[in-house]
């Protein structure tokens, strides 16, 4: 596989963790607003996200064993950069996870509400360091990062604002996913209270999007063409996300434009950071021994990864019910 | 201090806390797959029932325990790029390839596998749930040994050859037989099985040493023709394949680790005292807990283990709940002895590791590591103290595997008012719109 190929599957294997770990990081900031006092519709809301935890986060892992594998040199220049960054997107996800695998193991109420609220911020906080990590891929594997050095202003504002609309974006996409993922498998009242905060999210997400595609038209006139790509995927982001309001407005909630929001939003920092980043990473790839040394492994591997995965969400991916596993 | 140094230190409290998580979920992963399959095949029902509570008990255990495992991992991965760059320049080319397969091939899988045990228990048939698990402990396996193939090439590169400055691999199979990657995983092995075999040990000790109070006299006295409790007899069980297990590995441990002094031999002498304490160390705990083993296993047969003298059996019971840290000390001293044994150098006589490290600031590597430290210190801490409620708690209560209304109702204190547990029957049944 050349280089091209490991930066598909690097792709492929972030956008999956955005579209599943997403789930969690937008479904459990709702496990307060939508359980309330009681903790057993919090554990609810809890279980509609839970089995997304697991089999999501190990993309992220596999993504960055991708990226130390067949583009270390890019991971160097990332890391450089965006080390507080690096720092608290590990903080918030090791935070999270470890809030929501304790929170029920005790029953004291101080206990659990103790996590929920931690669990909560981390949520939070996971996906911002993600987008600003983004948003540094952005500038440092662009003409930007250098242009900045160079003492241009344009590039320094672009610098700086780039991760800060980046990290909203995702922010904002992932509470839109994850609350349409609560509102398709917790029963009844707890479905229907989900949709209200996605309702409220979907005009900041286009918001962010349509400032995020902004920044990318003004990336592609300082000299990176392929910036333009991701104005235009930013564009439809918030195209969709505008529908999907209009509709949930006419109290249609679940019409193909509200069902596709969710995925498309999560994804959609991801695309667009490929697009931005991607020549520039390419260029930084491991050499071509290394690449082919390892893809038959590597490949192999993923395809036992998918086969599995698959299997797994057949048999997890329904609706909460008498036979669900609650564990969170 | 400087930044190689908090670098190294921070690497080093790191692995350190990763290692004792992954010391229990290779010690405990075995024992529950083979408790579930046991569970799966038993034909009584009183038997099934047993075995499905220790699957049960340990499980929920290991999934705990598990869980920090994973974060504490995933820290380790990101920090490895994020502070020795320099090791992925020289060494990437070989580090990479295992590294990327541990990634892709083991956690990925094991992960899924876990998730689909974890929620999937009530859907699966139950072969196929025990097979799921089955799948986890096999690939934690074949995870543990790429990063010894990685660490191994680090302590004693083999099959490489350096071109531009760069190692690249030039004998794929001398780097997977590398005996410090072989010969080590298999001591890991050892060290592993001993630690979950001390937990399972000492956690049924101290229930065991507890059973008196709680169950009549003649049953508590454990005379012959009385009936035992169910809880008991899981204990018991638990006691005993702990004992098998840690045997085994003491075995595996010791036999291994004389093995692993073949290839120290052509490294440059000179340790600090500490590498040589540490052999010291696990040579003593090594030997005493074969023989201690030998002997107790000798006591099982007809349970006369559990019909010593009260006295005896008491003082025997509190001993073994009292040691339960030793195998955990015992290997990161073994850890600590391997890496510091290396140095100066990060790949043995290829790279030095002040020459590895990052050039970000010392202010920079020092507030990282006090903000991951000190945050992987509390949730470990937070962990363990779960992991000893849960433990003394016993078999009642498991959420693992427990049909989800007793499960949600389980944080009930409170007495609620009509209109808030109405509203409680309707999510616990799950009643609604489908
Ligand atoms: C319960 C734990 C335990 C026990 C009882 C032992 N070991 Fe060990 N030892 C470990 C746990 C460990 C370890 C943590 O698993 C290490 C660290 C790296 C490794 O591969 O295994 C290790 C490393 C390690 C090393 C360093 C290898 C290197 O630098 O490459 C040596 C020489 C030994 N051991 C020798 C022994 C001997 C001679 C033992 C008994 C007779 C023994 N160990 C028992
Ligand atoms: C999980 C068990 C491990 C423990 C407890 C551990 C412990 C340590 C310790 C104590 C040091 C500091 C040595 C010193 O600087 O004097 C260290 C350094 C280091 N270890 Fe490990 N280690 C573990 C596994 C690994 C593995 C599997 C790898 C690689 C794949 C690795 C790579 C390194 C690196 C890169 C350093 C820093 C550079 C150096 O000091 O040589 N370690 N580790
Ligand atoms: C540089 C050294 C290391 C790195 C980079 C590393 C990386 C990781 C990562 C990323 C995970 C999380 C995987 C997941 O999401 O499922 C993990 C878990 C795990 N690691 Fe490590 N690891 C290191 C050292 C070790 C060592 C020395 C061993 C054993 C000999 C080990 C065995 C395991 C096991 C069994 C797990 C499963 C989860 C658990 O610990 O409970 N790792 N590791």
């Amino acid at each position: 596989m050349n280089a091209l190929g490991w930066g598909l599957l690097l792709t492929v294997l972030l956008a999956g963790w955005a579209l599943l770990d997403g789930a969690v990081q937008g479904g459990v900031p709702l496990v307060r607003p939508l359980g309330g006092r009681d903790d057993s519709r919090r554990r609810v809301v809890l279980a509609a996200v839970a089995p997304f935890l697991l089999l999501g986060e190990v993309w992220l892992v596999a993504a960055a064993g991708v990226l130390l594998a067949a583009f270390g040199h890019v991971e160097a220049v990332l890391w450089a950069a965006g080390y507080p960054v690096v720092v608290a997107l590990l903080v918030a996800w090791v935070v999270r996870d470890a809030a929501l695998w304790l929170r029920s193991r005790l029953t004291a109420p101080r206990w659990r509400q103790g996590w929920d609220v931690t669990a909560q911020a981390a949520s939070l906080a996971l996906p911002a360091a993600f987008g600003a990590l983004a948003g540094v891929a952005w500038v440092r594997l662009s003409v930007v990062g250098a242009q900045a050095d160079g003492g241009s202003g344009a590039a320094q504002a672009l610098a700086l604002g780039v991760p800060v609309v980046t990290a909203g974006l995702a922010v904002a996409t992932a509470r839109v996913h994850g609350g349409l993922v609560v509102a398709a498998r917790a029963p009844g009242t707890t479905a229907q209270a989900a949709v209200r905060p996605v309702r409220r999210a979907l005009v900041p997400a286009a918001a962010l999007a349509t400032l995020g595609a902004l920044g990318a038209l003004a990336v592609a006139a300082l000299g990176t063409a392929s910036a333009l790509v991701a104005a235009v995927l930013l564009v439809a982001a918030a195209g969709v996300a505008l529908a999907a309001r209009f509709d949930l407005d006419r109290g249609v909630h679940r019409s193909g434009v509200v069902r596709a929001a969710g995925p498309v939003l999560a994804v959609v920092p991801v695309a667009a950071t490929a697009a931005v980043a991607g020549p520039a990473t390419l260029a930084l790839a491991a050499s071509p021994a290394v690449l082919h040394g390892l893809t038959w492994p590597v490949l192999g591997a993923f395809a036992a990864v998918l086969v599995a995965q698959a299997v797994s969400w057949r048999v997890l991916v329904r609706p909460l019910g008498p036979r669900t596993a609650v564990f969170l | 201090m400087t930044a190689v140094d908090a670098a190294r230190l921070q690497f080093a409290l790191l692995a350190g806390t990763h290692f004792l998580f992954v010391l229990v979920t290779l010690g405990l992963g075995p024992v529950v797959a083979i408790l579930q399959t046991r569970w799966a095949a038993a034909r009584d029902a009183g038997r099934a029932a047993t075995l499905e509570s220790a699957t049960r008990f340990w499980g929920q255990l290991y999934l705990v325990n598990y869980a920090l495992g994973i974060a504490a991992g995933i820290v380790m991965e990101l920090q490895l790029g994020l502070h020795f760059p320099g090791l992925l320049d020289v060494a990437g080319g070989v580090l990479g390839a295992p590294l990327v397969i541990e990634t892709m091939a083991a956690f990925f899988l094991e992960s899924t596998f876990l998730g689909l045990w974890v929620f999937g228990w009530h859907v699966l048939p139950r072969w196929a749930h025990t097979a799921a698990f089955w799948a986890v402990v096999v690939t934690g396996y074949l995870s543990a040994f790429t990063v010894m193939v990685a660490n191994g090439f680090m302590r004693h590169p083999v099959g490489f050859a350096m071109v531009d400055g760069e190692a690249r691999v030039t004998d794929a199979a001398a780097l997977v037989t590398n005996p410090a990657a072989l010969v080590s995983a298999l001591h890991v092995l050892g060290a592993c099985l001993m630690a979950g075999a001390f937990l399972l040990v000492g956690v049924s000790a101290w229930h065991l040493r507890r059973a008196p109070s709680r169950l009549p006299g003649v049953v508590a006295a454990g005379l012959p023709g009385a009936m035992m409790s169910a809880e008991n007899d899981v204990w018991r069980r638990s006691m005993r394949t702990g004992l098998v297990t840690g045997t085994v590995g003491a075995f595996l441990a010791t036999g291994s680790g004389y093995a692993q002094f073949a290839y120290l031999q052509d490294a440059p002498g000179g340790h600090p005292p500490v590498v040589g304490i540490g052999y010291a160390v696990m040579q003593g705990v090594g030997g005493l807990v074969f023989l201690v083993g030998c002997v107790l296993l000798l006591l099982l047969p007809g349970h006369v283990l559990f019909r010593l003298w009260r006295p005896l059996r008491t003082a025997l019971y509190g001993t073994l709940t009292v040691l339960l840290p030793v195998p955990f000390l015992t290997g990161l001293l073994g850890w600590v002895s391997r890496e510091v044994g290396r140095q100066p150098w990060a790949v043995a006589g290829v790279l030095r590791t002040e020459d590895a490290v990052s050039d970000a600031s010392a202010a920079a590597v020092i507030t990282s590591l006090v903000v991951l430290v000190g945050t992987m210190l509390t949730l470990a801490v937070a962990d363990w103290v779960v992991m000893a409620r849960l433990a003394r708690r016993g078999t009642t209560r498991l959420a693992l595997g427990a049909p989800p209304a007793e499960v949600l109702r389980d944080g009930d204190h409170d007495d609620p008012t009509d209109g808030v547990r109405d509203d409680r029957a309707a999510v616990l049944t799950f009643g609604g719109t489908r």
